[in-house]
C-alpha cells in the first residue's frame, strides 16, 4: 500500500507543475503547485488531503479485496485508490483552482452511485475532483531469461548444443538455430563447424545438449541428434554457407519455439538497416542493425582462411556485441516481425556475419518448422 | 551518385584481390548516413589502410574502411 499510495501522489503533482510552469514564470514557492498560494492555503490544502485520505482510502488488505482484484464497485473502499493535491480538471479543461484529487478506479456515472458509496464534493472547504486512473499495479518484473547451457529438454532453438570430438583434445559449444523438417523429418539446423566439426565428422555421429563445454564434469548432457547432412566448408574455394542439420532421435526431442523469442513465423530476406535479434548460447538475447547484406569475408577456421560470398553483416545496437564465440549457429529473425533472415556464423568482436537463411534452407533441402 | 549496381559492379571486381592483401578480411556494399550506396572494406586494425596503401577511393567512388578486428568463426571451446 506504501508504495502505491507514493506512485500515485506523483503522477497527481506532475500534472499539477506541468501547468504551473507553462501559466507562471515564478515558480520559486515552496512546492511549484502551489504557485499564487499563501502558506496558510497551502497548509490548509495539506490537511484535508490528510483527512480524506485517513477517511476514505483503505489503507488495511481487507479480506474481500485485493489491488488486483478484477471485480469493481462504486464503494470507496474498492474503488478509491490514490488520495492526492492537484488541479481540479472539469470537462476535460484545466481550471486554475486546486483540489483535493480522488483518485478512482472507474468514475461511475452519477445514477449507479448510492448515497452512501458517493465521495464527498468538499473536503473541509475545499474542492473536490474525481479522476478515473484505473487500476494501480507494481511494473511486472521482465520475463526471466533463459540459462542456454544447461539441460533443455525438449531442446529449444537459442540453447547449447554440440558434438564430441573424437580425439578428446576439445570441448566446445555452440547454437541449436532452428528446427527444420523434410517430410515428415526433424532436424537440429546449425552450422557445419558446430555440429559437423568442419567436414570432419562422420554422418550419423551424436549431436549433444547442451554442449560438452556446458556439461560439467562428468558430462551430465544427452544425445539429441544424429549428423544427417553438412555443406562441405571449402578452403580456397568460394562459400555461402557454414551449415548443417542433425536428425532428431525422437521427435519430441525438440521444439521450434526460440529461447526468450518465440517460433519463428516464416523467412524473409535480410535489408540493410532492418533490426533483428537473436538468441545464442553466450550472449543470450541481443538486437541488432543490418549494415550489409552482400559482404564477402574471408574468416579463419581451424582448417585455414574460408572465404564467403555475399553475406549480412550485423552490428548490436546501443554499441552492445550482437554476438561472442558460442553464438555460431543462431538464428537471427527480424525483431518485429520474427521472420527468420540469417543463420550467424562468425564475426569479431565489433561485428557478426551470418548466412542468408534462403542460402541455408535451400542448400540443405529443408525448410523451417513455424 | 553511384547506384546500388554500379557500386556492386566495383564490389565484384576488386574484392578478392584486396581480401588477399594481409589484413583485409571483408569487402561489401553499405548505405552512408545520406543513404548512398558505398563501398565497405573491413580491415583488422587502422594500421592496415597505410600499410597495404588501400585508396581512398576506388574507379572514382569513396571507400569506406571499417576496423573490424579479424573474423572468427564463433563455436566456444577449450582444452579438454
Amino acid at each position: 500500500m506504501a508504495t502505491k499510495k507514493s506512485s500515485k501522489r506523483s503522477s497527481s503533482t506532475k500534472r499539477g507543475s506541468a501547468r504551473a510552469r507553462a501559466s507562471s514564470a515564478s515558480a520559486q514557492s515552496e512546492s511549484i503547485i502551489f504557485v499564487g498560494s499563501s502558506a496558510a492555503q497551502i497548509e490548509s490544502m495539506r490537511a484535508a488531503k490528510r483527512s480524506a485520505s485517513a477517511r476514505l482510502l483503505q489503507t488495511q488488505q481487507s479480506s474481500t479485496f485485493s489491488a488486483l482484484a478484477a471485480s469493481t464497485s462504486p464503494r470507496p473502499e474498492m474503488n478509491l485508490v490514490g488520495v492526492g493535491l492537484g488541479e481540479k480538471i472539469s470537462g476535460g479543461k484545466h481550471t486554475g483552482v486546486m483540489a483535493v484529487k480522488l483518485l478512482v478506479r472507474i468514475k461511475y456515472p452519477d445514477n449507479q452511485v448510492s448515497d452512501e458509496e458517493r465521495l464527498p464534493t468538499e473536503i473541509d472547504g475545499h474542492p473536490v475532483d474525481v479522476e478515473q486512473v484505473g487500476t494501480f499495479r507494481r511494473f511486472m518484473p521482465p520475463a526471466p531469461m533463459p540459462n542456454p547451457r544447461t539441460t533443455i529438454n525438449p531442446a529449444r532453438p537459442g540453447c547449447s548444443i554440440g558434438f564430441r570430438d573424437p580425439n578428446n583434445q576439445f570441448i566446445m559449444a555452440g547454437t541449436f538455430g532452428a528446427l527444420v523438417r523434410k517430410g515428415a523429418k526433424r532436424f537440429v539446423l546449425s552450422n557445419n563447424h558446430v555440429i559437423a566439426d568442419e567436414n570432419q565428422l562422420a554422418i550419423g555421429s551424436p549431436i549433444f545438449q547442451p554442449g560438452f563445454l556446458d556439461a560439467g564434469n562428468p558430462p551430465q548432457n544427452r544425445v539429441i541428434a544424429k549428423l544427417s547432412k553438412f555443406v562441405p566448408l571449402v578452403v580456397g574455394g568460394n562459400n555461402k554457407v557454414d551449415c548443417a542439420i542433425a536428425q532428431l532421435t525422437s521427435q519430441n526431442a525438440a521444439t521450434n519455439p526460440v529461447l526468450f523469442i518465440g517460433p519463428p513465423t516464416g523467412k524473409k530476406p535480410a535489408q540493410i538497416d532492418m533490426v533483428v535479434h537473436k538468441f545464442g548460447r553466450t550472449t543470450g538475447f541481443t538486437v541488432g542493425r543490418v549494415t550489409s547484406v552482400e559482404t564477402d569475408v574471408s574468416v579463419q577456421y581451424t582448417a585455414g582462411v574460408v572465404s564467403f560470398q555475399d553475406q549480412i553483416i550485423i552490428q548490436g545496437l546501443a554499441a552492445q556485441p550482437f554476438s561472442a564465440a558460442g553464438d555460431s549457429g543462431s538464428l537471427i529473425l527480424e525483431r518485429s516481425s520474427n521472420k527468420a533472415v540469417g543463420l550467424l556464423f562468425a564475426g569479431s568482436t565489433t561485428h557478426t556475419i551470418a548466412n542468408h537463411i534462403g542460402d541455408v534452407l535451400s542448400a540443405l533441402g529443408v525448410s523451417l518448422v513455424i | 551518385m553511384a547506384t546500388e549496381q554500379e557500386i556492386r559492379e566495383v564490389k565484384r571486381r576488386h574484392s578478392e584481390r584486396l581480401r588477399s592483401l594481409p589484413g583485409v578480411s571483408g569487402v561489401g556494399i553499405e548505405r552512408d548516413a545520406q543513404g548512398n550506396y558505398v563501398l565497405a572494406v573491413h580491415l583488422d586494425d587502422p594500421t592496415v589502410q597505410q600499410q597495404q596503401q588501400l585508396p581512398d577511393e576506388l574507379e572514382g567512388h569513396p571507400v569506406k574502411y571499417i576496423h573490424s578486428g579479424p573474423f572468427r568463426k564463433l563455436p566456444a571451446d577449450e582444452q579438454a
